[in-house]
């Protein structure tokens, strides 16, 4: 009896390394996991093509592996019954991914361009927005006092260079 | 065995220093608090903190550290009790009857069963770490490349076991590690490999920046979906209730304490097998030991298992990496990445070198689980209630800066916010795909290690494979090794033939 299985009346968040299948777009995932794994280890394969032996024998070895691994994945997976039509929720956690991304992107910029504070202001603000917060006053007070802690924490008490630019 | 004793009161003056004890306080009281809050774990914090901890003293960052990893998973169990949602996903368990036993008015009761549950877990598997550490790594000391590499591959061996149902996943997440920790210079003869182009790479993927970007990214997206403040107030227990323990409820838990105690550290030992699975197995064998109680109603026993054995796994999870430099899970893999940014490496020298960080860990992790049990009721009584208001999304954006500042500050480089950029989305696909993260990031550290090693041994042996076999630690670490990678395998055959049988013969 391998840790039990998460079946009791409280559930909880997923923990992970606990997978427990379930129905839904099973096969599509198996299939992405093993296709995903070959495409890398072809990759490094192809590209330890130009390394000389010594340094190139274990990233080819462990391409290798990858894809076999990737072979028994997809065929493992061939053996499932199709999926049922996937259900919407999915893309919705998956637009607010992209907003994330798209938030911290432009934080990287605003980094080089505007310095810290700003870049940071920026970030916090619109991840807050992004993750679904719309009050106004409990969110700039969080952002101006984010930027502040991280200010005095990272500039003041352990020195580090924190990118400036148009503003401190 | 008085040098040990010596060098254990080394380690206790070094951490009561004020100074160093203070911030081991600290980093109790943040643990307790990342605990409580649903979403934040041990391991977000810890790898947030890290480049913090990398201006400070070697200890002083260490024993805060510390203070996090012991006090997290205890904090957890309050929102469990208190709102019937764990704070971290080691307290799944403790809901099962934490918060029925709230829901009768006993709160108080089921949080000091916690606290003193934690404590005893965490106190026994210290005291093993304090033993069992420094004998592992004065064995190690006559260890060469040949047993390092062999090591090296026990570790990746273990990952075989680590997805719990799916081999074949914790495969493909290890092999993709090893990949990974193939990018930047060579071992031995440095050539420059899969770098892209980018001098940024050559010393390989910095792990800070990329694990900042595994766990913080990767956490805010739960934030996000559970709206904003939704667990405050649904389930709040009113009525708190004594917090007394009886004697006679003492002497009842005491077997249950020890049993999961002990399951929790031999857990927390072996590489690969994780705290999730130790609070399960200790929440059922505490359930097949007492069969008249009916768990899932609220008993105490439902309670203490469980918390004895996921505060006993951090002592446990310690052996390996700082007697032999092998991170067990994915926070001591993250103790590695602390202790490596101060140019340390855990194993047998750390013991001989620099005995006043050895054994400081032991000594912090020791007084961690006092302190906690001390300030970890504190905490539940007047600050969880606070804690498990503060709305989901600006959490969420405060990690998500955190974790920003702390991957540039790691030798100041914006480029380091691009790799936890890509990191964060490699964790995100990974968890769509049911991918499990800790198998990869144990490949990080150990794919080095091996690879390293290997191009020694052979150094050393002039190409010759027979050093892995002719010396005896290398042999049986490979044919153990063996016998990890194989045993998951053989298991999921043994069960697949079994359940064919059972369908034949319903047929």
């Amino acid at each position: 009896m391998r840790g039990g299985s998460p079946q009791g009346p409280n559930r909880g968040p997923q923990p992970e390394g606990l997978y427990s299948g379930e129905p839904m777009g099973q096969k599509t995932r198996e299939m992405t996991i093993g296709i995903c794994i070959i495409i890398v280890g072809v990759i490094f394969l192809i590209m330890s093509g130009s390394i000389p032996a010594t340094p190139a024998l274990f990233p080819r070895l462990m391409s290798v592996v990858a894809i076999l691994l990737g072979v028994l994945q997809s065929a493992a997976a061939l053996t499932l019954p199709a999926d049922r039509a996937e259900q919407d929720q999915s893309s919705r956690s998956m637009v607010v991914f992209l907003e994330i991304l798209g938030v911290i992107v432009l934080h990287i910029i605003l980094l080089s361009t505007a310095g810290f504070v700003v870049a940071n202001l920026v970030l916090t603000l619109g991840l807050f927005l992004v993750l679904g917060y719309r009050r106004w006053a409990p969110m700039s007070v969080a952002a101006v006092g984010v930027t502040m802690l991280l200010y005095l924490v990272f500039r003041i008490a352990l020195g580090i260079p924190l990118p400036t630019g148009i503003l401190l | 065995m008085g040098s040990l004793l010596s060098n254990i009161a080394l380690g206790f003056q070094v951490i009561l220093q004020p100074h160093v004890f203070l911030v081991l306080a600290g980093g109790v009281l943040l643990g307790l608090i990342v605990g409580v809050i649903p979403g934040l774990n041990d391991t977000i914090t810890i790898s947030i903190l890290i480049p913090i901890t990398f201006a400070m003293e070697p200890i002083v960052g260490l024993a805060m550290l510390v203070g996090i990893y012991c006090a997290a998973c205890y904090g957890g169990s309050f929102a469990s009790i208190l709102v019937g949602i764990p704070g971290t996903a080691s307290s799944v368990v403790t809901t099962q009857d934490g918060y029925p036993m709230a829901r009768k008015g006993l709160a108080g009761q089921a949080l000091s069963i916690s606290t003193a549950s934690s404590v005893f877990g965490g106190v026994f598997s210290t005291l093993v770490l304090m033993f069992a550490a420094p004998w592992l790594a004065e064995q190690a000391l006559r260890f060469g490349p040949a047993e390092y590499f062999a090591l090296a591959v026990f570790g990746l061996s273990t990952i075989a076991g680590m997805g719990g149902d799916s081999v074949l996943r914790s495969l493909i997440s290890g092999v993709l590690g090893l990949l990974i920790a193939t990018i930047g210079m060579s071992p031995q003869v440095g050539y420059p490999r899969f770098y892209f182009g980018n001098p940024n790479l050559l010393d390989g993927i910095p792990f800070i920046p990329a694990l900042i970007g595994l766990f913080g990214i990767t956490s805010v997206m739960g934030m996000a979906n559970s709206g904003s403040n939704t667990q405050a107030g649904t389930g709040k227990v009113n009525q708190i209730g004594s917090f007394r323990l009886e004697r006679t409820l003492i002497r009842r838990l005491l077997p249950i304490w020890i049993i999961c105690a002990a399951l929790g550290t031999f857990i927390g030992i072996v590489p690969g097998a994780g705290m999730i699975m130790a609070v399960y197995l200790a929440y059922e064998i505490a359930r097949r030991r007492t069969p008249g109680l009916e768990f899932g109603t609220g008993v105490p026993e439902g309670v203490a298992a469980p918390e004895a054995a996921n505060n006993s796994v951090v002592g446990g999870s310690m052996v390996p990496l700082l007697s032999l430099g092998v991170p067990g899970n994915s926070t001591s893999a993250l103790f590695l990445g602390a202790l490596m940014i101060h140019g340390l490496r855990p194993g047998p020298m750390l013991f001989m070198e620099q005995p006043q960080i050895a054994y400081g860990i032991l000594a912090a992790f020791f007084l961690g689980n006092i302190l906690m049990g001390g300030m970890g009721l504190l905490v539940a009584r007047f600050m969880s209630g606070l804690l498990l208001s503060i709305p989901q999304p600006l959490l969420g954006g405060a990690v998500v800066a955190f974790c920003a500042v702390g991957a540039y500050s790691m030798g100041n480089n914006i480029f380091n916010i691009w790799i936890m950029l890509i990191f964060g989305v490699l964790g995100f696909a990974m968890n769509k795909l049911r991918l499990p993260v800790s198998p990869m990031i144990l490949a990080m550290v150990l794919g080095t290690m091996a690879e390293t090693s290997l191009q020694q041994a052979l150094v050393i042996s002039r190409g010759s494979y027979s050093i892995f076999y002719t010396r005896p630690i290398a042999l049986v670490l490979l044919v153990v090794s063996a016998w990890f990678f194989l045993m998951p395998i053989a298991k999921i055959f043994v069960q697949r033939m079994r359940s064919r049988q059972l369908q034949s013969a319903a047929k």
